[in-house]
């Protein structure tokens, strides 16, 4: 508090200052301009705000872009995942990006943020080259992101949140000290949910708002903050179709304003509505730039696509068993609509879904992970009751969840252990567990599935993500499921790997077990599954038998589009 | 190969087998080899120094002075390594003394008065357990909850009296000895050998461990973990009010106040033998010795006669410097 005292003037017109226009706070810089350099004849701007002179200003209004990106390329341990890309952005313009799984969407969008510097290429904002080194680079030129989980601060008021980090502040009379002006902070915040056309009570704690709300503070935030570019990864994701019309609306509003917009979103229909340029990402290439009106579904989805082969068949021989899961009209209220469907003997069945299809949330429900409001699953035509994955254990399934470091392995439990967890019950004698009879059946399965470790006693945490994706299949093996549920079975995990996961899919199958694979990797869908049942908001969307499935027609479903 | 029917007896599989054995959890002894190491440094300088610390004696009164914290700390190295916490401890002991004080001086027996603290205890865990399981309340704020509840009903039930409870029988507890060995030696003895086979040889420990490490994997590996977290409370329960038995006899009088602070002491003790107050690691030994190192910290210190109250500086440094060497060997080892 001393040093406030003491430098009242610093604070007051530092960071922390009510919203300035962008004149006033470059007048308020103090000392010389920082760090203009002039490189290969561009101008490279390292602090935007303060460093614009009325040269950059006049080419401002030349320039039709807000954004050009050219030439973005980014590899990640050698693997390119990002080559040559182009994207141009223009005022009060959304595109949407679209792209498969694994495209680079996300990743080119944390270059254009700062959270990864790209190896090569350039980005130009307003005309004028610029370095994108820390998100707080894209924050002070302008460039805001909002994502599908929002970030906001739940036990602050609306207010707040849109004005975090800039808080305005005054001096009470008589006093040095500065204080937060909360007139001024509520003034703000209802010029800009005013300028949205939203009714959100400024005062009301964010964490009592819907997603939905949430995510309209943000933009709120961004608004208030005088963006120019604003990033949307998948913001739909968690809302009702209500909250999306809002939330379209808010977006249409802010495009009046001048805002360039970069919506990547998986559901073709949104990106009919709102989109005034397509552009599709494939294999961190460019695969495409389409204008409003001048394009059709199919071509969408045939950019998405390409031309990339779906590599050999591995699914099973032709299943002839029985059902063993029969699943009925599974719901629950926002992420599951009523879906139904049967799993036989040596048959794996993929649900393909993209993000926000609720496939993640239906592989928790087959387990009883997760709540449902309603629906049956039988197992071997006997209707099964359960609420823990404790009881779902009980009657024969088993769940490899997605994500492995935190939801499927205990890391720092040695692979022996890990393996076991599920079958201790089954490995004891008179309520000690039998040591050798537990080592024995977890190296046959280290054995067995080709799991590489230097020991059995090694932690869980020092294997490759291949092999800690094979110890997960280890633990309901070493059990004897009737049926797997495996989701996302080889996400992040190298080709090797991949390959051999795939071939023990396929041999578990053949020797009878039913095999349920959730995945938002096209390909591998297609490559491992007898039939392949399509989610769409958490609605089985159509079904394809392994024949009839193509790329494109899988995709085009996924994508909310009629079979 | 047919990867869902191999046996283990399989000469092929038993060969690569071997190969990736390697040595089981329960016998690494890296943590602790520090600890031990410590502890040494410790006796020596104690023996250096004082000419009265280096005897059998004085060996056997540091454990009993300490088998009321043992006790109670093996109860805890459960409740931590599954990642919660257990303040309640010491006004449970409390009230195990207040129990028994007045259940005796009904003429109901001492020995009903034991069984029936038992019991309390056991209860006392089961709430906080349900607490954290069902409520979903931080088990910090459940056990600092029940903490003052009991301890409150302590001083209720007593006005706030220390009443003396003399029973030839029931002092032998604290006072007794079998072939030699002090009775509370034999008693923590039992607890930290039924807490080691529970964490090494029973599903129950494996499960603590693996609730600790990753409460949702466990869940998804199908554990039920509100079960076992509510069993692990009520142990620790259960566990605080033995010690609170032994503690009574010791004092030989029912106290309300008995073991006031203690609950942090205990703690310390379980930390220091190396268990993460995040969970899902730590041993039965480490608490051993984690206990035996403050006890015989406490012991040297008022055989040096140091005053108490540097006896709290002395014990704060010396967790402080036990998990600091740890830790700086973990980042070491990694
Ligand atoms: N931090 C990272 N380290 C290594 N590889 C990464 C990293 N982030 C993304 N990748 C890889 O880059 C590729 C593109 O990923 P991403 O940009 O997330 O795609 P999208 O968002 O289009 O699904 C994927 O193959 C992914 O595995
Ligand atoms: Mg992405």
């Amino acid at each position: 508090m001393g040093r406030l005292a003491a430098h009242p003037s610093e604070v007051t017109h530092g960071e922390a200052s009510l919203p300035l226009s962008r004149e006033q706070q470059a007048l308020m810089v103090p000392g010389p301009s920082p760090g203009i350099s002039g490189g290969e004849g561009e101008m490279v701007v390292a602090m935007g705000v303060a460093a614009r002179g009325a040269d950059a200003s006049a080419k401002e209004k030349h320039s039709p872009y807000v954004l050009e990106m050219h030439g973005i390329t980014k590899s990640f341990s050698g693997v390119k995942v990002l080559d040559d890309v182009e994207l141009t952005l223009r005022r009060g313009e959304v595109v949407a990006l679209l792209g498969q799984n694994g495209a680079g969407k996300s990743t080119l969008i944390k270059i254009l943020n700062g959270d990864y510097t790209k190896d090569a290429g350039t980005i130009i904002i307003d005309g004028m080259r610029v370095e994108m080194e820390t998100p707080r680079d894209a924050i002070a030129r302008g460039i805001r992101a909002i994502y599908q989980e929002p970030n906001t601060v739940s036990e602050l008021s609306v207010a707040e949140n849109i004005l975090l980090g800039r808080l305005p502040l005054r001096k009470p009379r008589g006093s040095g000290v500065p204080i937060v002006d909360y007139e001024g902070m509520r003034r703000e915040a209802m010029r800009v949910l005013n300028m949205l056309d939203v009714r959100i009570d400024p005062d009301v704690e964010v964490g009592r708002l819907t997603v939905a709300e949430r995510q309209i503070v943000e933009i709120a935030r961004a608004l208030s903050a005088e963006a120019k570019i604003l990033i949307m990864d998948e913001p739909t994701a968690a809302l009702t179709d209500r909250e999306i019309k809002r939330l379209f609306e808010v977006v249409e509003g802010l495009k009046s304003k001048g805002v360039g917009i970069i919506y990547i979103s998986h559901r073709l229909e949104e990106v009919f509505r709102i989109a005034d340029r397509v552009m599709v990402l494939r294999d961190g290439r460019n695969a495409g730039i389409f204008e409003r009106n001048r394009f059709t579904h199919q071509d969408l989805v045939r950019a998405m696509v390409g031309r990339s082969l779906v590599q050999g068949h591995l699914a099973p021989a032709r299943p002839a068993g029985p059902a063993i899961l029969s699943v009925e009209n599974l719901s629950r209220r926002g992420c599951l609509d009523y879906v139904s469907f049967q799993v036989r003997a040596g048959e794996v069945v993929a649900f393909f879904g993209l993000m926000g299809s609720g496939t993640d949330y239906l592989a928790k429900a087959l387990v009883g992970a997760v709540p449902v409001d309603g629906g049956t699953i039988a197992v071997d035509g006997v209707p099964v009751h359960f609420k823990s994955p404790g009881e779902a254990k009980i009657h024969g399934i088993g769940l490899v969840p997605a994500d492995r470091k935190t939801e499927g392995l205990i890391l720092e439990m040695s692979v022996e252990e890990n393996i076991t967890l599920p079958s201790m019950d089954k490995l004891t004698r008179g309520g000690f567990l039998r040591r050798d009879e537990k080592i024995a059946v977890a190296s046959r399965w280290v054995n067995g599935l080709g799991i590489r470790c230097r020991s059995l006693f090694q932690p869980a945490r020092f294997l490759s993500g291949g092999n800690q994706q094979k110890v997960l299949l280890a633990k309901w093996l070493a059990r004897h499921m009737k049926v797997l549920v495996i989701d996302e079975p080889t996400r992040g995990v190298d080709v090797g790997a991949r390959e051999d996961i795939y071939g023990i899919l396929k041999r578990l199958a053949e020797e009878g077990m039913a095999i349920v694979v959730l995945s938002s990797d096209l390909p591998e869908v297609l490559r491992i599954s007898n039939r392949i049942l399509v989610l769409y908001k958490g609605r089985v969307m159509a079904e394809f038998s392994g024949e009839d499935a193509t790329q494109e027609r899988v995709l085009y479903c996924a994508m909310g589009g009629v079979s | 190969m047919m990867i869902g029917t191999g046996r283990p007896g399989d000469a092929a599989i038993r060969e690569t087998t071997q190969a990736v054995r390697g040595t089981p959890g329960v016998l690494k002894w890296s943590g602790t080899a520090i600890l031990l190491a410590f502890y040494a440094g410790m006796i020596i300088f104690f023996s250096v120094v004082s000419p009265y610390f280096l005897n059998v004696r004085n060996f056997l009164n540091i454990g009993t002075n300490m088998a009321y914290i043992g006790i109670m700390a093996a109860g805890s190295t459960l409740v931590l390594i599954a990642g919660g916490l257990d303040l309640s401890v010491e006004a449970v002991a409390a009230i195990s003394g207040v129990i028994i004080g007045i259940i005796y001086r009904a003429g109901l027996g001492i020995w009903t008065g034991v069984i029936v603290s038992i019991i309390l205890g056991t209860l006392v865990g089961a709430a906080n357990g349900l607490c954290v399981t069902r409520l979903k309340i931080n088990a910090f704020i459940t056990t600092l909850g029940s903490m003052s509840i009991v301890r409150g009903i302590a001083f209720v039930l007593t006005g706030g009296l220390t009443s003396s409870l003399l029973h030839p029988g029931f002092r032998f507890i604290a006072m007794g000895d079998v072939a030699g060995i002090p009775f509370p030696l034999l008693m923590m003895a039992v607890v930290f050998a039924l807490a080691f086979i529970v964490l090494n040889y029973m599903p129950f420990g494996r499960s603590i461990y693996a609730i600790g490490g990753n409460a949702e994997a466990a869940r998804l590996s199908g554990i039920n973990i509100d079960l076992i977290t509510m069993l692990v409370y009520v142990i620790s329960g259960a566990a605080a009010a033995g010690s609170g038995v032994l503690l009574t006899s010791m004092l030989g009088a029912s106290a309300p106040q008995a073991a006031t602070g203690v609950a942090l002491t205990v703690i310390a003790a379980v930390i220091l033998g190396g268990t993460s107050l995040s969970g899902g690691k730590g041993s039965i030994w480490g608490t051993l010795l984690g206990t035996l190192i403050l006890g015989t910290l406490n012991n040297g210190l008022v055989l040096l006669n140091v005053s108490s109250f540097y006896q709290d500086v002395a014990r704060g440094a010396v967790l402080l410097l036990a998990v600091a060497l740890d830790r700086l060997r973990e980042r070491g080892a990694v």
